[in-house]
């Protein structure tokens, strides 16, 4: 046996990333009780060091990491997004833990290690690999739900996100097992090419694993009728870390899920096409439903992120092919969209309470100007109203549906949005046209988590007015899928 | 890793271990059946009681057991995955060559900082360092 020939080149954005865990690890282990640890900087800091690896890679065409770990224009793309991701939740971070009580070093070394569990998820081009990838992201994630120790309900999150998450990776598991015995392997190409010439007995293994798969993703990017968990953790786990789920994990979940789709079951698209388009259309009706009534800023902002997991899930139905551009596009838009409403809660947040309902933001504009004008911005774009990034994504997702022929849920869509404008809009009104009620007990806002803020309000207005180069770039990472 | 392509004989292949399944559960199934209807059956209330190694059982097992042994057993994962992955490491080892070593040497770095992590947050003592203070 010859000793393998392997090129780590392709992983150093994910591994810089983890050495940067086990480097805040320690730095928190050796920190004197009572000091903070330095986690927000030395995370910073890792993260710009893993953008520019992963633009030199880029100018290097990417690489291959013996087959399985794969950094085409595809995986670039995501990593980008989720990096970016990273640094906006890092910058929000050190303000809201200590406003909430949980300063401690473990949290950021938890948010880096979910992030290289992405980075896997978009890169792996083998099934086990990519398995791996998930629980790496997702077991960190579990522990983050529940960081608020003393709060039932962050304990209730941790809880449900745990089961719940345990039970999906058992759907995927299993799909994926249905498939290795359809196809007699774990590479998503080999798979790929099995099934383009399948037997009757592989065709229904392979049909099953499809299912199974989907059933899993669909747990991941909290499509109806796999969402239940989505509204109580989302409320329940720190909001910094929500904005990390409903931003990264969610962009993280679509780009496996387009990938394995996309690159194994193509051959099978007959069959699960159908499937997604019934799980597109209860998902955008069902979550912008469950928004209506929500009184609650996040659960309502949870419900959003299901709803918009529909219309993703819409253009997904078009993919492979003209379909996964406008998911990619859209991703974009929307990690930054949710990163800023998640981001301007946990911003306010002072003595362990953040803003939760209409009545809490009420008057916002007077007192906080800039921060209710980014929050205005940001349910605009997820309103998708022209000039806001939201507009230009759905007006792709909806129109690759349409090219594929799928004019009917492109009309849901259109519908669903409009439904949506209600409860995205009645907290502007809040914020601009009543009066502020009592004392004002807000935080003011932290200078790095403005920072934070007005990126991602800066990329949803230049993604709305200018989205030719994100689109250029997500045209090619398409490309390189198929 | 099988590179053909997959066909019915790839399914067939598997069949011996249907038939060993059944095998295996016939086999159990039989001899539970059989001894049924040969061996006496006399019940003491000795007989009924937990076994213990011979010890009589005293109280409930549903107990409070100390949170510390929770966290013994997750320290003790560690160790026994990382046991788990030398061996097969150690078995390759010749034919890898320096690059095995440097991967293993990885692997068991990222758990020594595991385990200097729970060294400093005094989780390696029975009774904490934090807790002693108070």
């Amino acid at each position: 046996m010859t000793p393998p020939v392997v090129d780590v080149l392709p992983a150093i954005p994910a591994l810089i990333l983890a050495v940067t865990g086990l480097a805040v690890l320690l730095a928190q282990a050796f920190t004197p009780r009572g000091q903070a640890a330095p986690g927000a900087p030395f995370s910073l800091a890792g993260l710009l060091a893993a953008l520019v690896a992963v633009y030199l890679l880029a100018a290097r065409g990417g690489g291959d990491l013996g087959g399985t770990y794969v950094v085409d224009a595809f995986s670039l793309y995501f990593h980008a997004l989720i990096i970016g991701v990273g640094l906006v939740v890092v910058l929000l971070s050190p303000s809201y833990l200590r406003a909430t009580g949980i300063d401690r070093g473990e949290y950021y070394t938890l948010v880096l290690f979910s992030l290289v569990g992405m980075l896997g998820l978009v890169s792996c081009r083998e099934l086990v690999s990519l398995f791996v990838s998930l629980e790496v992201m997702s077991v960190a994630l579990y522990a983050l739900a529940g960081l608020h120790r003393a709060r039932p309900e962050s304990q209730e999150a941790a809880l449900k996100y745990f089961i719940t998450g345990a039970f999906s990776s058992g759907f995927l598991l299993y799909g994926i097992a249905l498939l290795y015995g359809a196809s007699g392997s774990t590479s998503l190409v080999a798979v790929g090419a099995a099934l383009r010439t399948p037997g009757p007995a592989t065709a229904a293994l392979a049909t099953m694993g499809t299912g199974l798969l989907l059933v899993g993703f669909g747990f991941k990017v909290a499509s109806v009728p796999f969402h239940m968990w989505a509204p109580d953790v989302y409320e329940g786990a720190p909001t910094t870390i929500t904005a990390l789920m409903s931003a990264g994990v969610k962009a993280a979940a679509f780009g496996a899920l387009l990938r394995v789709f996309g690159q194994a079951l193509p051959a099978l698209a007959a069959s699960w096409q159908p499937a997604v388009a019934a799980l597109a259309v209860v998902t955008m009706v069902v979550g912008n439903l469950g928004a209506l009534a929500q009184s609650n800023l996040k659960r309502m902002l949870a419900y959003s992120s299901v709803a918009h997991a529909g219309y993703l899930l819409a253009a997904v139905v078009a993919a492979p092919g003209i379909g996964v551009e406008a998911v990619l596009f859209y991703l974009v838009a929307y990690a930054a969209v949710n990163l800023g409403g998640f981001g301007a809660l946990a911003a306010l947040a002072r003595q362990g309470r953040e803003p939760l309902s209409l009545d809490d933001v009420a008057g916002l504009a007077s007192r906080r100007p800039a921060l209710a004008a980014a929050l205005a911005v940001y349910l605009i774009s997820l309103t998708g109203v022209p000039v806001s990034a939201g507009f230009v994504g759905k007006f792709f997702l909806f129109r690759a549906a349409v090219n594929a022929g799928w004019t009917s849920l492109a009309v849901i869509g259109v519908l669903m949005s409009v439904v949506s404008a209600y409860y995205y809009l009645r907290v502007v009104v809040a914020m601009y046209m009543r009066e502020p009620l009592g004392e004002d007990a807000w935080a003011p806002v932290p200078p790095s988590a403005g920072l934070a803020l007005g990126l991602s309000a800066a990329v949803v207005l230049a993604l709305g007015v200018h989205p030719e180069p994100v689109l250029t770039w997500a045209r090619l990472a398409a490309r390189s899928l198929l | 890793m099988p590179s053909a392509a997959p066909s019915a004989s790839y399914l067939t292949s598997h069949s011996a271990i249907l038939a060993f399944l059944l095998v295996v559960v016939g086999f159990v199934a039989v001899n539970l059946v059989l001894w049924k209807i040969i061996r006496p059956s006399r019940f003491s209330e000795e007989k009924l009681t937990t076994y213990e190694c011979g010890e009589n059982p005293t109280g409930s097992a549903w107990i409070q057991f100390n949170i510390r042994f929770y966290v013994f057993a997750l320290l003790f994962i560690i160790f026994d995955v990382e046991a788990v992955f030398l061996l097969p490491w150690a078995v390759v080892f010749r034919e890898i060559g320096p690059l095995a070593f440097l991967e293993g040497l990885v692997f068991i770095a990222i758990l020594a900082i595991a385990l200097a992590y729970v060294w400093r947050k005094g989780d390696l003592e029975w009774v904490r360092t934090e807790d002693r203070q108070v």
